[in-house]
This record gives structure tokens, C-alpha cells and sequence, in this order.
């Protein structure tokens, strides 16, 4: 096999061990879930999407209320809950904002809590961690 | 008679067919190109027709990144491992030493993230993933030895968790009989030391080790218990596109591999094992 022949075969083995660096670099600097990314990190970890849970709170004339984020917002809640970045959350918040709005409902601003359950080493005692919090302010209607 | 390559290749396809994936704009065109590459043999051996498939899947996984799971950066990879192959001199080599890397990196990462999780070796993996993980449940009642009231009740146990630093004055205990003890810690050894052997028999080809029926084992074993057909198959691609044209006995229990996983998604082994049980 001549050089450029082995360069060929190993290019996609490359770009494997590239979007893994960054994967695995990204799990470790950011809230990502190591079983998502490209880093092959399936059945190791704990800190998957069933154990990752998001909160919602609408805020409305000076009152906090938790909402049930609505299913249909599908793929924006599972990637805020997979990895909880300040612009994932930002757009869940705005998502929920704008569902809100057109219910009718007043909305001054979202508050999205990310959270994690844990569990202790020897008795499995699961305790919540919260990944990240962001509230984000609503622009009054135009 | 089957032939390496080409059988790999469909192997693949099926995989597209069987587990469409993505947004309709993106899987409509993956499931054309993949019944077109089952049906016509010249569309089978096309660059371009895997050229299209990698870069679909690449697009796929770019808008919906972080979702999409590791078997559609896997495909991704293979499919531009095919692509490079048959546009070169030597397709068979290329796309042969593609592979055996290929499986060889996947494995070697899945033990590298074992080894970096504190989850792993101290069986807490197993443990919660056993009694909470649906896909595992027969396997956990008919070798772990709980009953489906046992897992409900370990189940309300491990989903109310309590704030950062705080216990209940009266703890609740979870109910994991010894059987279950053994099937955490031998699925949290035995998963790993296979992977390791993966790893090693496709990245380290001096220590002899017969890498094609190690991966044939794996696949048969462990994709009985934890059915992600997917990803099995294209490893069973990736394993028979390695094979020697000589080797028909090999190409063929590549073949019935693929046919096990095939079934293993239809029907589970531990739910048979449950009712074959007196009681």
C-alpha cells in the first residue's frame, strides 16, 4: 500500500480520534453528557439524559411559578438537558417565553434549572445537583 | 457465495433501512440512497453514493448535535472510510485497514471513558443502570433475581433523590438480592475486559489475537442483553469487510452475527429465559 493509500485509511480513523478529543475535552469543561458527542462514552457514565432533568419557572407580575415544560418542544428541551451552555438554556427560555405568550399568558421572565441526579458509592443514595441555572428576561410585547 | 465487500457494504445499508434516523429531509434521501445501493450493484459500488451517505449523516449530526448517539458519528466515519476505499487503486485494502481501525478506536474509547468515569469500576453503574434502564429489565428479574415489585419499588427509591447534603432521618434501603450483586459486578468486569480485547486484537495485530471472532462474540453476547442493533451492525460491517475472500466459514458466521442481532431486536433472550422459568 503506497503512502497515499495509507493516508486514506486512516483519514477517517482521524477524524474519529479528533471529534473525540474534543468530546472528551468538552465533558470536562462543559455540562456536556459524556454519552453524547462522538467520544464513544456509552455505558460508562451515570450522567445521562435519565438521570438529567429540567425545571421551568415563569415569571409574571412579581411572582415565581414552576411550569411543566411543554413535550412539544422536543429536541430544545433535550439539548438544554444534554448540555446545559448559557445559549441552549437562553433559547429554552425564550422558547417557553414565547409559548407562553401566545396562551395569553403575561411573561416578565424564564428561569431554566438544569439538574443531575446523583448516587453515593455504596448504598446508591440519590441526591439532585444543580448543573446550571439561567434566568432570562422577556422584552414586554411590542 | 459471499463476498467480503460487497456484503460489508449491504450490511451497512440495511443498517440505514432498518434504523432511519433524522429529520425527513435528511432520511428520505439517506433510505433512496441506501435501497438504490441494495437493488443495483454499480449503485453499490459507487464513490459517490457513500460520499452522499457521510456527508447526510455529518449534516444530520451537525444540526442536531448533541442528540444524535455515537452509532451515527460511527456510520459517518465508515461511510467516508468506503467512500476514500473505492475511489482509490486498492479498494479492498483501504477499506479493510479502514475498518480494523475504526472498530479498533471505538473500542479503545469506550474502555478509556470506563477508566475515566468514578462510576464505573465501583459498580455503580450497573447497579442503578440494571434497576432503572427498561432494555435491561427481564435480564434483571430472571438473573438478578428481583421481582417487578422490587424494581418498582428500587425504581421510587433512585428517582427521589434529595437536595446536596441532606438525609432522611429514615432511610430506605434498595432491595438487591446477591444474584443481582453478581450480575452488576460480572456485567461491569465482563463488558469491560471484552472491550479491552476488542481494543487490543484490532490496534495491537502483533498479539495474535483472533480479532474476528472476538468481535463475533461480542456482538452475539452482548447485544442479547443490551439490544442497540444499530450499532451492531455496523461493527459486524466493519468485522466482515476484513475478511479474507478465502475465508467463507468466517464470512458466514459474520453473516449469522448479523442475523442474531437482527433478531435480538425483535425478540428478547431473558423475556424467553422468564417464561421458560417454573412460576
Amino acid at each position: 500500500m503506497n503512502r497515499r493509500s495509507q493516508a486514506a485509511a486512516a483519514l477517517p480513523g482521524a477524524l474519529l480520534v479528533l471529534v473525540a478529543a474534543v468530546q472528551i475535552a468538552l465533558v470536562h469543561l462543559t455540562p456536556l453528557s459524556p454519552w453524547k458527542g462522538g467520544g464513544f462514552g456509552m455505558f460508562a457514565s451515570l450522567d445521562g439524559g435519565s438521570f438529567r432533568s429540567v425545571r421551568a419557572f415563569v415569571e409574571a407580575e412579581g411572582r415565581w411559578e414552576e411550569i411543566e415544560p411543554d413535550p412539544g418542544l422536543g429536541k430544545t428541551l433535550a439539548r438544554a438537558e444534554l448540555v446545559p451552555s448559557d445559549r441552549l438554556t437562553s433559547r429554552l427560555a425564550r422558547h417557553i417565553a414565547r409559548e407562553e405568550r401566545e396562551l395569553g399568558l403575561p411573561v416578565d421572565a424564564v428561569r431554566i434549572q438544569v439538574w443531575r441526579i446523583e448516587f453515593a458509592p455504596k448504598s446508591l443514595a440519590p441526591t439532585r445537583r444543580l448543573l446550571r441555572e439561567r434566568t432570562v428576561a422577556v422584552p414586554p410585547d411590542p | 457465495m459471499i463476498r467480503a465487500i460487497p456484503t460489508a457494504l449491504r450490511f451497512t445499508l440495511l443498517d440505514f433501512l432498518l434504523r432511519p434516523w433524522g429529520h425527513w429531509t435528511i432520511r428520505v434521501p439517506i433510505l433512496v440512497l441506501a435501497t438504490l445501493g441494495i437493488l443495483d450493484r454499480r449503485a453499490l459500488a459507487a464513490p459517490a453514493l457513500w460520499l452522499a451517505l457521510a456527508i447526510l449523516t455529518g449534516i444530520r449530526i451537525a444540526l442536531d448535535w448533541p442528540l444524535p448517539d455515537n452509532h451515527a458519528y460511527l456510520l459517518g466515519y465508515w461511510c467516508l472510510a468506503v467512500f476514500l476505499g473505492l475511489r482509490s487503486v486498492e479498494p479492498a485494502a483501504i477499506v479493510a485497514r479502514s475498518a480494523r481501525l475504526l472498530v479498533g478506536l471505538v473500542f479503545a474509547l469506550a474502555v478509556l471513558w470506563k477508566v475515566l468515569s468514578p462510576e464505573y469500576f465501583d459498580g455503580r453503574f450497573f447497579r442503578v443502570t440494571l434497576l432503572t434502564d427498561p432494555r435491561f429489565e427481564q435480564t434483571t428479574r430472571l438473573v438478578g433475581g428481583l421481582s417487578s415489585e422490587d424494581l418498582v419499588y428500587d425504581r421510587e427509591v433512585l428517582f427521589a433523590p434529595l437536595p446536596e447534603g441532606a438525609e432522611l432521618a429514615d432511610p430506605r434501603f434498595l432491595v438487591e438480592p446477591t444474584a443481582f450483586r453478581v450480575l452488576a459486578a460480572s456485567a461491569t468486569w465482563g463488558l469491560f475486559l471484552l472491550e479491552l480485547a476488542v481494543a487490543l486484537a484490532f490496534l495491537v495485530p502483533k498479539l495474535g489475537i483472533s480479532r474476528h471472532w472476538i468481535l463475533i462474540g461480542f456482538c452475539i453476547l452482548i447485544y442479547a442483553v443490551a439490544p442497540v442493533a444499530g450499532f451492531g451492525w455496523a461493527l459486524l460491517a466493519m468485522g466482515l469487510a476484513q475478511t479474507d475472500e478465502r475465508d467463507r466459514g468466517l464470512r458466514w458466521a459474520y453473516v449469522v452475527a448479523f442475523l442474531f442481532v437482527l433478531a435480538y431486536g425483535e425478540i428478547s433472550v431473558a423475556a424467553i429465559g422468564l417464561r421458560l422459568l417454573p412460576g
